[in-house]
């Protein structure tokens, strides 16, 4: 608490729009196509030969006003929504969604559907994370890793399109339950799985994690100061490299994530190599996670009866769910009707975007762009 | 201290109202509502206590009540407590003080609500649009509730 009161709160922060561009200087598009960036993201970069003097992202070229399009659907009708706005952790935003409703309405979920949302999204997770180590090292110029992590995340792919009936935008949760039953197959196949990712992952380390030249171009690169954790909102895999302990499966448990028993990883360094190793440690405990739920799931209905037509009571909720990215909040305010009055969606890559022109200033680019890959963003989610 | 503990006085005034909530429904442990000159402090003393950090700054646009309601959310990273405040503004004329010197990463949501519903925020240094096209004219604000 002394702490906190030493440091100022003031913080002048400069506007960071390009203005002047001297003789020396040159304006540098990180342009919507590029590799590098993870979606339509365009980053204006002031560069000094290859130093980054300022940089300012662009926004807004995948945007599709997803908020106002809630306000002019029922509340069922969103629900395909919430998969095309972060497509690598669709089934987390369904679950955000779908919780999000059933809070304000005081629907109860059976227990058999609450085990298999827990099974379907730590699996999302899992894929997601195979997604962001094969891109991330694709980005620090490393080929072999991206292919041996999408033949994983293939195997997870027919996992859930065996269940869901997509590879990719889910939309398998419905008010109350489910919208399909698993079988012992996926169950089987599940376990199986896990125990391939086991293997997998001790040879994912012995590829990359002691590798001399990901280690230069990773240690303390991108270090975050300890207290912008709190000014820019940051959450996820990014502010648990930084000795904070917060992750919403544990802070603010939902659906039945207390009832299982797994660490949170926490390192202390803040740069990119710390957040590797804080996501490389997820995979591990998502399949204790996935373990326990399959040895634990009962029989017995999948859905819950609700009205055909939601109308939840006046007032607002808020659904804080543990996407891959960070903190995803849904706050719904409503008026009693069958559409809700307004939606906001607070996506973690947005906050986690914002602080990376204050990181990029005077780093060389391509540490701009390991920066960039260790955030994990998806550019869908931050434009809406 | 808590939040109602610090601001009784102004509790007191009328200035800054407790709203009915149900913390168990709504997912929101302190739902307040304040005017805007009380927003600095409000940001001040979230600063100053335990880790608070900034979720997101956005808005509702209540066009029966003629006002649009400025909405600032902040969360802990050591255990959940998530305090909502409100702060309403008049629908035609709607300013509202920046807290992007205390918490910088308000700077992008200032902006993005700034857009969207047409608030000026005092002080901000930066009101480039964000999502929207740079040269559309200030007054296209896609999420009034009046909007063609």
């Amino acid at each position: 608490m002394s702490q906190m009161k030493q440091t100022n709160p003031y913080i002048d922060v400069p506007s960071y729009a390009l203005e002047n561009i001297t003789e020396s200087t040159f304006a540098l598009n990180l342009g919507p196509q590029h590799p590098g960036t993870h979606g339509v993201l365009r980053i204006i970069l002031e560069m000094d030969g290859e130093y980054i003097l300022k940089a300012d992202p662009v926004l807004g070229y995948g945007h599709r006003v997803q908020e106002k399009i809630a306000e002019n659907s029922t509340y069922t009708q969103v629900l395909p929504y919430m998969g095309r706005m972060d497509y690598l952790g669709a089934l987390l935003y369904n679950q955000a969604w779908v919780c999000c409703v059933e809070k304000m309405c005081g629907f109860e979920v059976p227990e058999r559907a609450e085990h298999v949302r827990v099974i379907t999204c730590e699996l999302n997770r899992i894929a997601s994370h195979l997604l962001w180590y094969g891109a991330f090292l694709l980005d620090l110029g490393g080929f072999t890793p991206f292919l041996h992590a999408f033949s994983d995340r293939e195997r997870v792919l027919d996992l859930l399109e065996y269940v869901t009936g997509s590879r990719l935008t889910y939309c398998f949760f419905r008010f109350g339950g489910l919208f399909n039953d698993v079988d012992d197959h996926f169950l089987q196949n599940t376990m199986d799985f896990v125990e391939h990712l086991r293997k997998s992952l001790k040879s994912y380390h012995e590829l990359v994690t002691g590798n001399v030249i990901f280690l230069n171009r990773t240690e303390n690169v991108g270090t975050v100061d300890h207290f912008d954790a709190r000014r820019f909102g940051l959450s996820g895999p990014v502010v648990r490299a930084m000795d904070y302990d917060h992750d919403v499966r544990r802070i603010e448990p939902y659906s039945i994530y207390d009832r299982f028993d797994f660490d949170i990883p926490v390192y202390k360094e803040s740069d990119c190599l710390a957040r590797y190793h804080v996501r490389l440690q997820e995979f591990e405990e998502s399949l204790k996670i996935i373990e326990q739920a399959i040895s634990a799931i009962p029989d017995g209905p999948i859905r819950s009866k609700v009205p055909k037509i939601i109308k939840p009571p006046r007032g607002e909720a808020c659904m804080a769910v543990e996407t891959p990215r960070g903190e995803l909040v849904v706050y719904i305010v409503s008026d009693g009707t069958k559409t809700p009055y307004r939606v906001k969606y607070r996506v973690p890559s947005f906050s986690n975007l914002s602080v990376f022109a204050k990181l990029a200033e005077g780093t060389l680019l391509a540490d701009a762009l390991a920066i960039l890959g260790s955030l994990d963003l998806v550019i869908p989610e931050i434009d809406r | 201290m808590k939040i109602h503990e610090f601001f009784a006085d102004d509790t007191a005034n009328g200035l800054m109202i407790p709203l009915e909530n149900e913390s168990e429904k709504s997912g929101i442990h302190d739902l307040w509502q304040c005017t805007p000159e009380l927003l600095e402090e409000v940001a001040l003393f979230i600063w100053h206590g335990p880790p608070y950090f900034l979720e997101m700054v956005t808005a509702i646009d209540q066009i029966e009540d003629d006002k649009i309601i400025g909405v600032y959310s902040f969360n802990r990273f050591d255990k959940t407590n998530r305090i909502i405040i409100h702060v309403p503004v008049p629908r035609d004329n709607p300013v509202l003080p920046t807290i992007s010197m205390i918490f910088p990463g308000a700077v992008w949501h200032e902006r993005e609500t700034a857009e969207f519903f047409g608030i000026t925020y005092t002080n901000l240094k930066d009101s480039r649009r964000l999502l929207l096209l740079d040269d559309d004219d200030p007054s296209y604000n896609p999420l009034r509730k009046d909007f063609k």
